[in-house]
């Protein structure tokens, strides 16, 4: 097992996110949404990538913050989970980036509103602090 | 998930019903197994079942702690796993080996991780199971070395003869070889890749549709591509599916072992059996389903003293019903019991759980004195469905053509089927003043509604998926489906939508 972990980062309104490259499946530009009625959970509806349909999610639907539904060729980054598919609606896709295992720390009570669940920890690169996704925590059962 | 339900005891005792489960599927393989010791060849889908259930034992036993259960399980998958790889016969004491293991396992299964008290003669079982390993690992190394090449089942080349003219014969080689065992072809592939193959014939069928638009040649290709793409769903769904009579045979000795361990009596009626389900999660699904006839069997049903003091058959009825509605096999389980209420029983809880693992949903819903009503669906493989294309609040939906009566004006609507306007039940936002101006007659299993619609947009086979662990349940919707332009229709829950209708009309 490595001791490092390379994560692709990405930009949310003010916030950046990572997520582990062994979880993430491509970066693409989003299609039609089709909203699904009553989805919980950020989900902010449907596309189809090659035919391959996938849930998008908006995580700032998942912490409450007003936005703007994405725009058609939007870039999102898709993850995989327990073999679905999930898309991550971003704002700038930035880097890939190697941190230390060690160096990723559990979401101070401070942060707990900006990482809401599905955030597995925080790992710092100097000044910037970004929130290390856990996909699986996506899941609804 | 175990953690939100890890209580020892709680969990001990959802460990020995998925066990029970597990353990009722290695049972029924039984008589084949037999079978093999007289026709001679191994049965490999038997082995195979005995297999997954074993490993399911395993990975139960190993988060519970069960110590000496795992190894006892671990010790028999090996056993198994020689016969089917190695292609060595069952023998007799192979067969019997098995049995015990399986009492074994049985009893290390019904104690408690903690005590685990060493059942007598299970050192002994364990060692003569060794030595039974060691042996068929040698026959099966043997067999391996001896595999002739001519074994292929391509045949040699006939000898050129010099005098082609005179008779000849060929001597067989080696007479007295034995015949190569008449196991079944099988393949077996992982299940996303099944999937995908599925998403491909979907899109397939998706461009059928289009070049249908086009009219002239382009159209009667098209209603050829239409014939085959459906013969690939048929015969790809035939390789997934089997039937819920086969999927849970275990069902009524579970259902009289159960009732008769609790000191109740009840009459099993099980109907629609024979409707399709999802070979991929009978083991899951089946755990499931033991959880939900326990808390009936041991909770909800009174005893027979009990239930004629207030009037009630002293034998209750256990209903089973299965059907299929759209792209989910329903699964019915009625009892007559005393309906107090569920939300907090643990097997109730556990079934929940394990069928929102597999996608599926459980209702349960009780009536006091009356008895208790669950409902659980699963989905089955993603596959083309033909549909009923409607358009409600500007967007397109698919409702199961099966499920369909007819389709018709609003103003003519016959009365017998009670009024349902799909966007208000989906809390749809109206864009404008779009009145609904349609109805889909839908009737499932006897339950009807009229589904009001704004537009009836025509028929289609689309290439229907579950919504996913991701998006989790949708009341009214039971999945989704990419058309042939590329837009994503939602697929609506007609059994969800027919319950509703019901329910609004009382």
């Amino acid at each position: 097992m490595s001791k490092a972990e390379p994560l692709l980062v990405f930009r949310v309104g003010s916030y950046e996110y990572g997520i582990p490259v062994a979880e993430m499946r491509e970066i693409a530009r989003v299609g039609e949404l089709r909203s699904i009625p009553g989805a919980a959970g950020g989900i902010i509806g449907f596309t189809a990538l090659r035919g391959r349909l996938m849930p998008v999610f908006d995580l700032r639907e998942r912490l409450g913050v007003p936005h703007p539904a994405p725009a058609k060729g939007a870039r999102v980054v898709v993850g995989s989970v327990r073999g679905e598919l999930a898309a991550i609606v971003t704002d700038e896709v930035s880097e890939v980036v190697t941190v230390p295992k060690s160096s990723i720390e559990s979401v101070p009570a401070m942060w707990a509103g900006a990482a809401s669940n599905e955030v597995r920890g925080v790992a710092h690169l100097g000044e910037r602090r970004i929130f290390v996704l856990a996909l699986n925590r996506l899941l609804k059962d | 998930m175990w953690d939100d339900l890890f209580d020892p005891e709680e969990s001990a005792g959802f460990f020995r019903a998925e066990a029970d489960a597990l353990l009722l599927r290695i049972d029924a393989e039984q008589p084949n197994l037999a079978h093999s010791l007289e026709s001679g060849t191994t049965n490999v889908a038997a082995v195979d079942a005995v297999l997954d259930a074993l490993r399911s034992l395993q990975r139960n036993a190993e988060m519970l702690g069960y110590g000496a259960l795992q190894h006892v399980a671990s010790r028999v998958e090996r056993l198994c796993e020689i016969v089917r790889d190695g292609r060595v016969p069952l023998a007799e004491s192979g067969v019997e080996m098995l049995v015990a293991g399986r009492a074994f396992l049985g009893e290390l299964a019904a104690s408690s991780p903690a005590a685990e008290p060493v059942p007598a003669g299970l050192d002994e079982y364990v060692d003569r199971l060794e030595r039974l390993i060691a042996i068929y690992s040698e026959t099966a190394s043997i067999r391996e070395m001896h595999r002739a090449p001519a074994a292929s089942p391509i045949a040699p080349p006939a000898p050129v003869l010099s005098q082609a003219s005179q008779p000849v014969t060929v001597e067989r080689s080696e007479p007295d070889r034995a015949p190569a065992p008449t196991t079944a072809r099988t393949l077996r592939i992982e299940i996303e890749r099944f999937d995908e193959l599925v998403r491909c014939v979907g899109d397939l069928a998706a461009q059928a549709s289009r070049l249908a638009a086009l009219g002239g040649d382009a159209e009667a290709c098209a209603s050829v591509l239409d014939r085959v793409t459906a013969d690939m769903t048929a015969a790809l769904a035939s390789t997934r599916l089997t039937t819920v009579a086969q999927a849970f045979d275990w069902l009524s000795g579970a259902v009289a072992k159960m009732s008769a361990a609790a000191g109740k009596r009840v009459n099993l009626e099980a109907s629609g059996t024979d409707a399709p389900f999802d070979r991929a999660i009978v083991v899951e699904a089946g755990a499931a389903l033991m959880h939900l006839l326990r808390h009936c069997i041991e909770s909800d049903i009174e005893s027979p003293r009990d239930r004629e003091r207030s009037r009630k058959p002293a034998a209750a009825t256990l209903a089973f019903n299965a059907f299929v509605c759209g792209n989910q096999t329903v699964l019915e389980v009625i009892d007559d019991g005393s309906g107090k209420n569920a939300l907090q029983a643990g097997d109730v809880s556990a079934a929940r759980h394990g069928l929102a693992r597999l996608n599926g949903t459980l209702t349960v819903d009780t009536i006091p004195g009356r008895g208790l009503y669950a409902t659980a669906r699963l989905p089955l493989p993603a596959a083309l469905l033909r549909c009923v294309l409607v358009r409600v609040a500007g967007d397109v939906f698919a409702v199961p053509f099966d499920t369909v009566v007819r389709t018709h004006r609003i103003a003519e609507r016959d009365e017998t089927f009670p009024l349902l306007r799909v966007a208000d039940f989906l809390q749809l936002a109206r864009a404008g003043a779009v009145a609904d101006a349609f109805v889909v007659n839908v009737d499932v299993h006897g339950r009807k509604a009229a589904l009001a619609v704004e537009r009836i947009e025509g028929e289609r086979q689309i290439a229907v998926r579950p919504l996913g662990r991701l998006v989790g349940p949708v009341d009214g919707v039971a999945g989704a489906a990419v058309l042939g332009d590329g837009s994503i229709a939602l697929v609506l829950d007609p059994l969800a939508l027919v319950t509703a209708a019901q329910k609004r009309r009382e």
